[in-house]
């Protein structure tokens, strides 16, 4: 799926600096030839089955970053925002789709080419630590990517050596994020995390890179650090006219360095768009979720109200439409049945408590069900005839048969049948605002 | 959240007192001064918070309180009191650190007070729980232990306790093992561990740090819940200001081994006097509200092995003057405040008369580039 080269001479012009098309990175459950080997317990004798399942890290993610942006990823733990940015760079190999890279595609490439082109893409990883060798004096840390790309191409003009001019650039790096150059003979210990972290800075720049992805480059530094870091990140930036893709499950540092942001969960992006519309004007409700979630440094802010609730399903079996449905507290009522408002917001409330068997459940006689969740209105019909039917399997503790039941509901709302694709119109800013959510249908922008 | 007002507190008995608690780590290198000379009350049915940077000595100082501390550190003077009895007293006019004889034994420390009456929950659950034995029997024991009752019946109260903290089917989860939870549910099973033994007191140190935001918000919910259920006091570690603002009713924030500042949580946010607590809240990105610049503090905090003469904070402090190299502050209260008590230790404080105003500010102290460059390194 390679662009042909007419295309992308012209289409350079306003390309953006990285696209990436419906990418996926699925990962086989199995290490090793007998990894898959399980044994089926249901039967009285066990027996081997042969089970090999894939755990979708990342499914089918497009985006665009501009040149000279940082685009913020968020997610919780385990959405697949580390998983995403590797495949980008291609330390990963992808599953499927494409990754254009100033135009050229990095998913079919290998080898010598794709080697030269890491010279344009670096990684700043979470722990600076580990990321450095301790064996090695930091002036040598920041000049092993030129080493690698054979860099300078040519002989300085001035007549130094190759390794003086490395030298030399090394150490007008180490002044620009911030460390003293006379500390190029020291060792990584002798400085502290945030000045690890300055390290890494230099040692990705060295080799002139137009984009670096940072996997929580701050999320290790304490709050006073941080803000330095952030800080010399955005100088640099400017300097060098450098593009980030920005990792973090902090939304205020996202907030912070952020032009745009992409929300992930379960392996999708669920939400993109400028900062400002984001958290301004959040269109998704995971989004909307996280927003409520934080803490904020303020005492007179109004606590959050809504909490979710239940984990993160397992990416190996996602819910089929939208993948936050099983846990959305806007759930959209299935079609069938006449359900009201009212009627609708009870039957969710009582499915999302004995999906994760809440303790108001159990133990429960029919009447405390009834008073709990149904106190104002009972759906009539069809619906409150599977809702009686649910109640007496909860009653007998038959939690299985009782979720069984409850699918009739959810299992045909829109929101499990149809996967959400949406664009809607910015309140802020000019940007595009992508929200797939099913909420969305109807209002959508002219995207 | 039980956010009285200290005047009403301060016609109850503190719970928990700590005075002037100094605890050492004796090293190759020189003394590392962790906590140096900390003074904080807990009134019953309140959350206390203790916040401050990585090395500030929070966790230090509540595990001396536990009596949690090993070699080479110890805790080398100051009281502390709960409840009437002495958990930490030196004699007063001895020329090495000398236990008082009404401090409690390690025997009693051990039977009667740790997890009886202050329960502590670490940062990290996979610490706090072992691999080899079922949720529910860890549970179960130390409710056997702690409780003075049977079998069957701790088996009945731990089940119930897994409840309450929010785990579903916890008859079936309590055969289950510590890897089949998810960090969200350790940290879950490890306050019902807490709840347990119906504590006055928990200790909870950092136990959110490594959790998703959503699942935070749970957990903090969850304990403030059961904070006004049990009328069960906290003392809340964490450097996350956030956190403190939504669940703390006062404040101690601490830096390089002192507490510098202590309030209720409205002034600490609304009406901060310390520069450390002012220029830490500079440096914070907020979520709700769009910051364009972020004022970072200067270079690192220092190591408690070779702290700074005189304020502990005066080579990063933008308000620092001569009279700060010179001479340590200790904290105190403000004089003419109206309403709840409000302690800082900085000479702007009008409690201290040391020329603070004539003094000359400290400029040129810091170097060109700013930030961390030199300063931190570590031996």
């Amino acid at each position: 799926m390679s662009v042909d080269n007419e295309e992308r001479e012209t289409a350079s012009v306003d390309e953006p600096l990285v696209r990436v098309s419906g990418l996926s990175k699925h990962f086989n459950n199995d290490s090793g030839f007998l990894g898959g080997l399980q044994l089926d317990q249901t039967g009285r004798i066990p027996r081997p089955v042969y089970d090999r399942s894939w755990v979708r890290a990342v499914d089918d993610v497009s985006f665009a970053i501009e040149a000279g942006e940082t685009l913020g990823l968020v997610g919780e733990s385990g959405c697949g925002k580390s998983t995403l940015a590797r495949t980008i760079i291609k330390l990963l190999e992808p599953t499927d789709g494409d990754v254009l890279f100033e135009g050229q595609n990095l998913a079919a490439m290998s080898g010598e080419s794709l080697r030269t082109m890491r010279q344009d893409m670096q990684f700043i990883f979470q722990d600076p630590q580990s990321s450095l060798d301790p064996r090695m004096k930091v002036g040598r840390i920041v000049e092993e990517p030129m080493r690698a790309h054979g860099l300078p191409a040519s002989d300085p003009e001035n007549g130094s050596s190759k390794s003086e001019q490395r030298r030399d650039t090394a150490r007008t790096l180490l002044d620009q994020v911030g460390l003293d150059p006379q500390h190029y003979n020291r060792y990584p210990h002798q400085f502290s995390g945030g000045q690890r972290q300055r390290i890494n800075l230099a040692r990705a720049l060295s080799v002139n890179p137009d984009f670096i992805v940072c996997d929580e480059p701050t999320s290790a530094l304490d709050a006073s650090i941080q803000a330095q870091v952030l800080n010399t990140m955005r100088e640099l930036q400017a300097e060098f006219g450098l593009t980030y893709l920005f990792i973090s499950h902090d939304l205020s540092v996202i907030r912070y360095i952020a032009d745009r942001v992409a929300v992930m969960y379960l392996g999708e992006i669920v939400e993109l768009a400028e900062t400002e519309e984001l958290f301004e004007n959040p269109r998704h409700p995971y989004t909307n979720a996280l927003l409520e979630a934080i803490p904020v440094p303020d005492p007179r802010a109004s606590p959050s109200r809504d909490l979710l609730v239940g984990e993160v399903p397992s990416p190996i079996d996602p819910p089929s439409g939208c993948r936050f449905r099983t846990r959305c507290p806007v759930l959209i009522a299935p079609e069938e049945y006449d359900f009201s408002d009212r009627e609708w917001e009870n039957v969710r409330s009582f499915v999302r408590a004995v999906t994760r068997r809440a303790p108001e459940l159990l133990d429960a006689s029919e009447a405390s069900i009834r008073g709990t969740f149904f106190d104002d209105s009972v759906p009539r019909g069809e619906a409150g005839r599977i809702v009686d039917r649910t109640i007496d399997r909860v009653v007998a503790e038959e939690w299985d048969a009782a979720s069984d039941l409850l699918e009739q509901f959810t299992e045909k709302s829109v929101c499990a049948r149809e996967v959400p694709r949406y664009t809607v119109d910015s309140e802020h800013g000019t940007g595009e605002h992508h929200a797939h959510c099913h909420r969305n249908r109807g209002a959508e922008g002219d995207g | 959240m039980a956010r009285e007002t200290t005047n009403q507190l301060s016609s109850r008995q503190p719970l928990l007192e700590v005075r002037n608690l100094k605890t050492q780590f004796f090293t190759a290198e020189g003394d590392v001064r962790a906590v140096d000379g900390i003074s904080f009350d807990v009134y019953p049915g309140e959350i206390v918070g203790l916040v401050g940077e990585s090395g500030a000595g929070k966790s230090v100082a509540v595990r001396s309180i536990m009596r949690l501390i090993e070699e080479p550190g110890s805790i080398v003077g100051g009281e502390i009191r709960f409840k009437g009895d002495l958990l930490v007293g030196f004699e007063e006019h001895a020329t090495q650190p000398t236990k008082r004889e009404a401090v409690l034994s390690d025997e009693v420390m051990r039977r009667r007070i740790r997890g009886r009456e202050i329960a502590i929950i670490f940062q990290d659950p996979m610490e706090s729980l072992n691999p080899v034995y079922s949720v529910g029997s860890q549970l179960e024991e130390i409710i056997a232990l702690n409780r003075d009752v049977d079998e069957p019946t701790a088996r009945e109260i731990a089940v119930e306790m897994l409840g309450e903290v929010g785990i579903p089917e916890p008859d079936q989860r309590f055969s289950e093992y510590p890897h089949q939870f998810s960090g969200g549910m350790r940290q879950r099973v490890l306050i019902a561990m807490a709840l347990a033994c119906e504590p006055s007191l928990i200790i909870a140190d950092e136990p959110t740090t490594a959790l998703d935001v959503t699942v935070q918000a749970q957990i903090l919910r969850l304990v403030t819940d059961i904070q006004q259920r049990y009328d069960t006091s906290f003392i809340w570690v964490t450097h996350d200001m956030g956190v403190i603002a939504e669940i703390c009713d006062r404040v101690n924030v601490m830096y390089l081994g002192e507490i510098v500042e202590q309030a209720t949580v409205d002034d600490l946010f609304h009406d901060t006097k310390h520069p450390y607590t002012e220029s830490l809240l500079g440096a914070l990105p907020r979520p709700d509200t769009t910051v364009d610049e972020l004022t970072p503090i200067e270079g690192v905090m220092p190591e408690a092995i070779d702290p700074p003469p005189g304020c502990r904070f005066h080579p990063r402090c933008p308000d620092a003057r001569e009279v700060c190299a010179n001479r340590r502050p200790d904290i105190r209260e403000d004089p003419d405040r109206q309403g709840p008590p409000h302690w800082t230790a900085c000479f702007k404080n009008d409690a201290f008369d040391v020329g603070y105003w004539e003094s000359e500010p400290l400029d040129g102290k810091r170097t060109s580039r700013g930030f961390d460059a030199g300063g931190g390194e570590r031996r």
